[in-house]
């Protein structure tokens, strides 16, 4: 093997590896491999710094800018899930999952699928916990995913029920237990408002956040998450506009999609004519539809 | 469903389909930029922009600073800027007008 | 050097980093800037509103694509995914030149988002001067390489950083965006003599110079891009200019971000430095120089 690609695998596995409780290196992994000796078999000490020393700046420096991206990505579920187990939820799931992308954009991708096998973080409010994860995703891939062109006259003439019709890329449907997009909401306007450096307002908002998540009531909706003039929206839907939303990113035709949306719904037959009208005007007039 | 009303209920969903992209045209700003262009689809003063969203975080500046960035030439850098900034805002109602 | 073939043969004066807190007042008030530097990263995206801002940035201001994830000195292979995107948005900006840092920071698929120090070895000379000609064929773009801050040193190393610098770029055949804050901050953190770097230094290949602020600890330095530039590194700067004559020069401010006319203003201050520089540099040109970019 390469001497640099040995040396980068060893200075990675010192540098990802977990902080102690108070944010230093630890004396030794959770493999028992010492980092006092692995530091300085490769790194030089100087007249002020131990090689521990000089290592642990770049094991701290690795995990304090993780850290404050995986915040700023996912404060609702730092509210849901309490600060403190939050802390230990970052640590072990960027311990399980280290970024494998060139942008810090993608270090939550996995998260959803992690906290399902890691059902310690999700207890006692499972639901909550995992719909604010899925709101949170849906936001980031909503933000900057691609807008495509959208159909063009003659696209538009050849629609019949067999066709097949394409979505934005930043569209996002959602099933969720929670109104979390409520609580986000109010979350983020709560922590952009007041005086953000007196310790009494910040303990105030952290009670009534405290206070906020644990009123939260279950209430069974579907939510389009998606970009309009480059600002990112949530939308609530009705669940026959979710199935048919969902049938149509599966693959499914129009007049398939129409016959899954109405399967058990409450909508009248009379209705529904001007209900798929009505939707559909929407969608289009959002822009929803691409080529 | 029967084939007859198959058809009429996608008469009616082609039939949106196509006020909708007409409402969408009638208000899309001239651009030379594709991306723009694309990116600008406004509703101007058509209703049902309105009646639809409603801005949440009103006087919140959408992408301000990065925030807790810990030092370095890439302290703040590599880090998709404005993520899940981009504006929050959320709709009121079940059924768009 | 004021125009060369690493930097596509522009003349860029003082620029500054393009940074979020700031696009209001760029895009509403429209300020005289020479240019700007972006980082690559926070556009390799497919829509939205980063793309918006910077198309409209692009309409009015000269820009320059600064990378943080490209670790030239990597030893695992680069993901074809990243290259791709990179191209996409060099056409996009049609940016003169590119930077990205003269470090590693994954391996195996997985990244550290660190800019993480070399060990100044010949194998990874070796290594990082292929990476730079591979990505440099592919941009069809020239790529200059920035020097980074960094915290430790390497037992293994078989020579000095400006040493390794100096063997990368000549192997690569590209150009060097010199970092003078970052020359302090390592010069602090290992005891050596800056300017003895900036001198090793060949001006020739010097298509852009950063200047940054700095935090002091006890024991070392830390490159934290959040200060007004310290003078020592105002005086490394100085005698870069001086030896190579007026170069493009970028103040990158990332943290405790300032107003844009602060921020444009401490910027504006390498201006006492570029004014009074000799056109030509103190050294003579090579030959090469002349020459076509190189692909
Ligand atoms: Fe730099």
């Amino acid at each position: 093997m390469s001497e640099l690609l040995e040396l980068q695998r060893r200075v990675a596995a010192a540098i990802m590896h977990p902080l102690t409780r108070n944010e230093t290196m630890p004396r030794r992994r959770r493999d028992g491999v010492s980092n006092t000796s692995e530091a300085a078999t490769y790194i030089k000490p100087n007249d002020r710094l131990s090689s521990f020393e000089r290592l642990e700046i770049y094991n701290r420096q690795y995990w304090f800018r993780l850290y404050s991206c995986f915040e700023e990505d996912f404060p609702g579920l730092k509210a849901v899930v309490g600060a403190q187990k939050f802390e230990l939820l970052m640590r072990d799931y960027l311990t399980d999952c280290p970024s494998q992308s060139f942008t810090l954009r993608n270090l939550g991708s996995r998260l959803e699928s992690w906290l399902l096998e890691h059902p310690e973080y999700l207890d006692p409010r499972r639901q909550l916990v995992l719909d604010m994860c899925r709101l949170e995703w849906a936001h980031i891939e909503a933000f900057d995913e691609a807008e495509n062109p959208l159909l063009d006259a003659d696209d538009l003439a050849t629609i019949d029920e067999h066709s097949l019709l394409h979505l934005q890329p930043y569209l996002r449907i959602l099933e969720l237990q929670y109104p979390v997009e409520d609580l986000l909401i109010a979350l983020r306007s709560e922590s952009g408002s007041g005086d953000a450096s007196s310790n009494n307002a910040s303990a105030a908002r952290k009670t009534r956040r405290v206070r906020r998540v644990a009123a939260l009531e279950p209430e069974h909706i579907f939510l389009a998450v998606h970009r309009h003039e480059n600002s990112v929206y949530y939308k609530r839907l009705d669940r026959e506009d979710y199935l048919l939303l969902k049938a149509l990113l599966s693959g499914a035709s129009l007049g398939n999609a129409i016959e899954t949306a109405f399967v058990d719904s409450v909508i009248p037959e009379e209705d529904r004519g001007r209900w798929l009208q009505q939707i559909f005007t929407s969608w289009s007039a959002l822009g929803w539809f691409t080529r | 469903m029967k084939h007859s009303m198959k058809t009429l209920m996608v008469a009616a969903a082609v039939s949106g389909l196509l006020s909708g992209a007409a409402t969408l045209q009638a208000a899309t700003p001239h651009s030379t930029n594709p991306v723009l262009k694309a990116g600008k689809a406004s509703f101007g003063s058509a209703s049902l922009h309105q009646d639809t969203s409603k801005h949440s975080c009103k006087g919140k500046n959408d992408c301000k600073g990065q925030g807790g960035c810990k030092a370095g030439d890439n302290g703040c850098k590599g880090k998709n800027s404005c993520k899940g900034k981009g504006g929050c805002a959320t709709d009121g109602s079940k059924h768009p007008s | 050097m004021p125009a060369n073939r690493f930097n596509g043969y522009t003349d860029y004066g003082v620029g500054i980093g393009l940074r979020i807190p700031h696009y209001r007042h760029i895009l509403t008030k429209k300020p005289v800037v020479d240019w700007f530097e972006i980082i690559s990263e926070n556009y390799m995206i497919d829509g939205g509103r980063p793309l918006e801002v910077l198309d409209k940035i692009l309409d009015q201001y000269k820009v320059v694509q600064h990378g943080v994830s490209m670790y030239f000195g990597s030893a695992s292979d680069p993901d074809p995914e990243h290259l791709r995107r990179l191209k996409q948005l060099v056409k996009r900006t049609r940016t003169p030149w590119l930077s990205d840092h003269l470090c590693w920071g994954s391996v195996d698929g997985r990244y550290t988002h660190d800019l993480l120090p070399m060990p100044y070895t010949w194998e990874a000379v070796k290594v990082t001067a292929d990476r730079i000609r591979h990505v440099q064929d592919f941009l069809e773009v020239p790529v200059v390489v920035e020097n980074v801050s960094s915290y430790a040193e390497y037992h293994v190393s078989e020579m000095t950083e400006w040493e390794f610098l100096n063997e990368v770029v000549e192997r690569a055949d590209c150009g060097i965006l010199l970092d003078v804050n970052n020359i302090y901050v390592s010069s602090q953190n290992h005891g050596f003599d800056p300017f003895v770097y900036v001198n090793a230094v060949p001006t020739q290949r010097i298509a852009q110079i950063h200047i940054a602020g700095h935090s002091k600890f006890e024991k070392y330095i830390l490159d934290t891009h959040d200060h007004p530039v310290l003078d020592p590194v105002w005086e490394l700067y100085a005698r870069t200019i001086e030896r190579t004559g007026p170069t493009a020069t970028l103040l990158e401010w990332d943290d405790k971000i300032p107003s844009f006319d602060e921020v444009h203003a401490e910027a504006l201050k390498a201006n006492r430095f570029l004014q009074g520089a000799a056109q030509p540099p103190s050294e003579p040109a090579k030959s090469h120089e002349l020459e076509g970019v190189a692909r």
